[in-house]
C-alpha cells in the first residue's frame, strides 16, 4: 500500500493542485490536501491529523504568511507539538516533511537552527520540482517509520550490517547507550541527517566513482556495469536506503584491494585505479582534474558545485550549517568554481577558515 | 583464537589512552583526525584480533595471543605553509602517516624492546598551482629491521630512511637531485602516541606547543616515553658503565620531545 502523506498550506488550495498531483502522479506516495478552512485553530488541526493518522505529514513552512488560509502558527510550532505528544506515546511518530519557496526557506529556516532536527527531509516549491525524487524520499521515510515503529530495532538491523562495531565507536555510542531512549526520529535523523548527508563510513554515487579514478559521464554503461556487477555488495541497504543511495565506504576499499594486490585506493591516482578496474572488463575512463587549475588526479571527494572528482588537498572545504563530527569528513569546493563564486545561490561558499587559502592561491596564480 | 582476560586488560588500558589521545587531537588539530585513530581502538579492544608479525624465520603469522599492536592507514595531517616548502609555489602540503605496530605484552616496561614489528611510515604530498604535473611527493620511514632480514648492509634495529620518490614513480624527474638508498638513520621507536606529536611538532610546530602544555597529553606522552625511549636509551647507555661523572649535558637540548 502506498504511504499516505497530509499535506498542509495556507496557499490557496487552487494553486496547491500542482504539488499535490506532482506527487500523485508520480504514484510512489499518496498526498492528500488538508482543507483549512474548518480546522483555523491549533488544536483542532492537531486532533483532525491525530485521528487521520497519516504514514506522514507535509507542512509549509510559513502557515502564518499571507495565504488564503492563514494560521496563527508556523509549521515549526506545530510540528514541535506534534514530536511532544508522540514521545508521550499519545500518537505514534509519523515524518514530518517541511516545504516552502527557496527565499523562505533560506531567510528563516536555515537562520533558525533550533527547528532542524523536527523535520526529516525539505524541498523547495520551485518551477521545476523533482517530483519522482522527492517522492521516492518520502516513500522511503514513511516506510522506514513504519518498520522502526513496530518495534525496537537493533543497530545491526537498522545498518543491516552485523559488523558495525569495527567503525569508529563514536558514532553509534548513542545507541549503546541503555539510557538514551532513541526515538524513532531521532533514529531517522541521526541515519539521514548524520550518515547520509555527509561523507563518512557511507559516500555518495559521485564520492564512489571519484575515489574509484572513474569519469561517470564519459564512462556512460561502463560505470553502470561496474556498479551492478562488482560493487553492489557495497551499497548501503538498510532502513531509509530506498530513498538514498549510499555505499560503504569500507567495502569498496577492501573489494579494491582483493583485485589490486593489495594496493590501495588512495596510493593510486585515477588512471591506475582504472587500469585495475578495466582488468575485470569493465570499459571505464578516468577522471581528469577539473581544469585549469586542478593538477592531482589522487581523488578522494567531489567539488559540491561541478560534482566531478576533486583531490582534497586542492578544494576548499565549504561552509557547513552544522558543525562536523569528527567522524564525518568535509565537503570540499574547487578552485575554479569559488574563482567564479559557482553554487553561492545553493549556499556554497568556502569555510570562513579557508578564505586566506583562496585569497593566497589567487594572488600566487595571478603573478 | 580469543587473547586472555589479562592481556585484553591491558590492550583495553593502550586503547584508553588512544580514545584519550584521540580526543586531545580533536581539540588542538581537528579536521576529524581523531576518526582514524579508531581503527587502532578497535583492534585492539577487539579480543579476536591477534596482529600479523614475522617469527625468526620471516614468516608472517598471527598466532600468539601475547603479541598486541595496530595498524593504522593514512592519518592526514595537514602542514603548516611556512615550513618552507621547496620548489617555490607549493601552496598547500599534507602528511599522511600509515603505522603498523607489533608489540608483546610481555615486554612492555621491561628493559627489554618494545616492539617486534614496527613500520611508520610517512608520505608527503604538496600541490604546485601554477606546473604543469602540479604534485609533488617526499616520504621517510621508521623501521624496525627483523632479526630474519639478512642485509651486509648497516642496520640500526630502529632506523630512518628518507624517500624522494616514495610513490615509486618509474619516471620519476629526479632533476637536480641526485638519490641513492640514503642511511639508515639511527632513531628511537616511536608508537602512535610518541609518532604522531613528533609529526605534530614539526609539522604544526604552534598546535604542538598548545598540545604539549595539556596535562593529560604531557602526562600521557611522559608515559609511553618510559615505556619506550627508556628503554632504548638504558640499553645504548648500558654500554658505558657510569664512572660517576657528574651529567651536564642538557637532555631536553638533546631531545627537546622529552617531557
Amino acid at each position: 500500500m502506498k504511504p499516505k502523506y497530509l499535506y498542509i498550506d495556507d496557499e490557496n488550495p487552487d494553486a496547491l493542485k500542482s504539488i499535490v498531483n506532482g506527487f500523485n502522479d508520480v504514484g510512489e506516495i499518496e498526498v492528500e490536501l488538508v482543507d483549512l478552512s474548518k480546522l483555523r485553530d491549533f488544536e483542532s488541526l492537531k486532533q483532525y491529523i491525530c485521528e487521520q493518522n497519516p504514514d506522514g505529514l507535509i507542512l509549509d513552512l510559513r502557515l502564518d504568511g499571507d495565504g488564503q488560509n492563514r494560521l496563527s502558527f508556523p509549521a515549526t510550532t506545530f510540528a514541535q507539538d506534534l514530536r511532544t505528544l508522540a514521545v508521550s506515546g499519545d500518537v505514534k511518530f509519523f515524518p514530518l516533511i517541511l516545504c516552502s519557496t527557496s527565499p523562505k526557506m533560506r531567510a528563516t529556516y536555515d537562520v533558525d537552527k533550533t527547528s532542524h532536527d523536527l523535520f526529516d527531509y525539505k524541498f523547495e516549491k520551485s518551477d521545476t520540482p523533482e517530483w519522482k525524487k522527492f517522492s521516492i524520499k518520502l516513500k522511503s521515510i514513511a516506510n522506514s517509520y513504519k518498520w522502526l515503529n513496530e518495534r525496537k530495532r537493533t543497530v545491526e538491523e537498522i545498518l543491516n550490517r552485523e559488523d558495525w562495531q569495527q567503525f569508529d565507536s563514536r558514532i553509534f555510542e548513542k545507541f549503546i547507550d541503555k539510557e538514551q531512549d532513541l526515538k524513532v526520529n531521532d533514529i531517522a535523523q541521526f541515519v539521514i541527517k548524520e550518515l547520509f548527508n555527509h561523507p563518512g563510513i557511507l559516500i555518495k554515487e559521485r564520492t564512489v566513482a571519484a575515489r574509484l579514478g572513474v569519469d561517470i559521464d564519459a564512462s556512460g554503461n561502463g560505470w553502470n556495469r561496474l556498479k551492478k556487477e562488482f560493487l553492489e555488495d557495497c551499497m548501503y541497504n538498510g532502513a531509509f536506503g530506498n530513498g538514498w543511495e549510499r555505499w560503504w565506504f569500507d567495502r569498496i576499499a577492501s573489494k579494491f584491494q582483493s583485485i589490486s594486490k593489495g594496493e590501495k585506493l588512495q596510493n593510486l591516482n585515477a588512471s591506475q585505479r582504472v587500469e585495475i578496474l578495466s582488468k575485470l572488463g569493465f570499459t571505464l575512463i578516468s577522471a581528469k582534474p577539473i581544469e585549469p587549475y586542478c593538477k592531482s588526479s589522487e581523488f578522494w571527494t567531489v567539488c559540491e558545485y561541478y560534482k566531478t572528482p576533486l583531490d582534497p588537498l586542492e578544494g576548499f572545504k565549504i561552509y557547513e550549517s552544522t558543525e562536523l563530527k569528527p567522524w564525518q569528513e568535509p565537503k570540499f569546493l574547487s578552485f575554479s568554481a569559488e574563482l567564479e563564486r559557482k553554487g553561492r545561490d545553493r549556499g556554497l561558499r568556502p569555510h570562513p577558515s579557508e578564505l586566506q587559502n583562496v585569497k593566497d592561491l589567487k594572488e600566487m596564480l595571478s603573478k | 583464537m580469543t587473547v586472555p582476560k589479562k592481556i585484553m586488560i591491558f590492550r583495553r588500558q593502550r586503547a584508553k589512552e588512544l580514545k584519550r589521545f584521540a580526543d586531545k587531537l580533536e581539540t588542538y588539530i581537528g579536521s576529524g583526525i581523531s576518526t582514524k585513530l579508531y581503527d587502532g581502538i578497535n583492534q585492539l579492544e577487539n579480543s579476536s584480533y591477534i596482529p600479523f608479525y614475522r617469527d625468526e624465520n620471516g614468516n608472517c603469522v598471527n598466532t600468539d595471543v601475547n603479541y598486541w599492536g595496530y595498524s593504522i592507514d593514512d592519518i592526514k595531517l595537514d602542514i603548516n605553509a611556512d615550513r618552507h616548502l621547496k620548489p617555490k609555489e607549493i601552496n598547500k602540503a599534507e602528511a599522511y602517516l600509515s603505522i603498523n605496530l607489533v608489540s608483546d605484552f610481555r615486554n612492555w616496561k621491561n628493559v627489554k624492546d618494545p616492539f617486534c614489528e614496527l613500520s611508520f611510515n610517512v608520505t608527503i604530498k604538496g600541490i604546485k598551482p601554477k606546473s604543469a604535473e602540479g604534485v609533488h611527493y617526499f616520504g621517510f620511514h621508521l623501521d624496525r629491521h627483523h632479526e630474519s632480514q639478512d642485509s651486509d648492509e648497516i642496520h640500526p634495529t630502529y632506523h630512518l630512511q628518507y624517500n624522494l620518490n616514495p610513490k615509486n614513480n618509474k619516471d620519476f624527474d629526479y632533476g637536480e637531485t641526485l638519490n641513492i638508498d640514503s642511511p639508515r638513520f639511527l632513531h628511537y621507536p616511536m608508537d602512535l602516541i610518541l609518532g604522531l606529536s613528533y609529526l605534530i611538532a614539526n609539522f604544526q610546530p604552534l598546535s604542538y606547543s598548545k598540545l604539549i602544555e595539556d596535562r593529560e597529553v604531557k602526562n600521557l606522552i611522559r608515559d609511553y616515553q618510559d615505556s619506550i625511549w627508556k628503554p632504548y636509551s638504558f640499553t645504548i647507555s648500558n654500554h658505558w658503565q657510569n664512572d660517576g661523572s657528574a651529567i651536564e649535558w642538557n637532555k631536553t637540548a638533546i631531545c627537546p620531545f622529552l617531557v
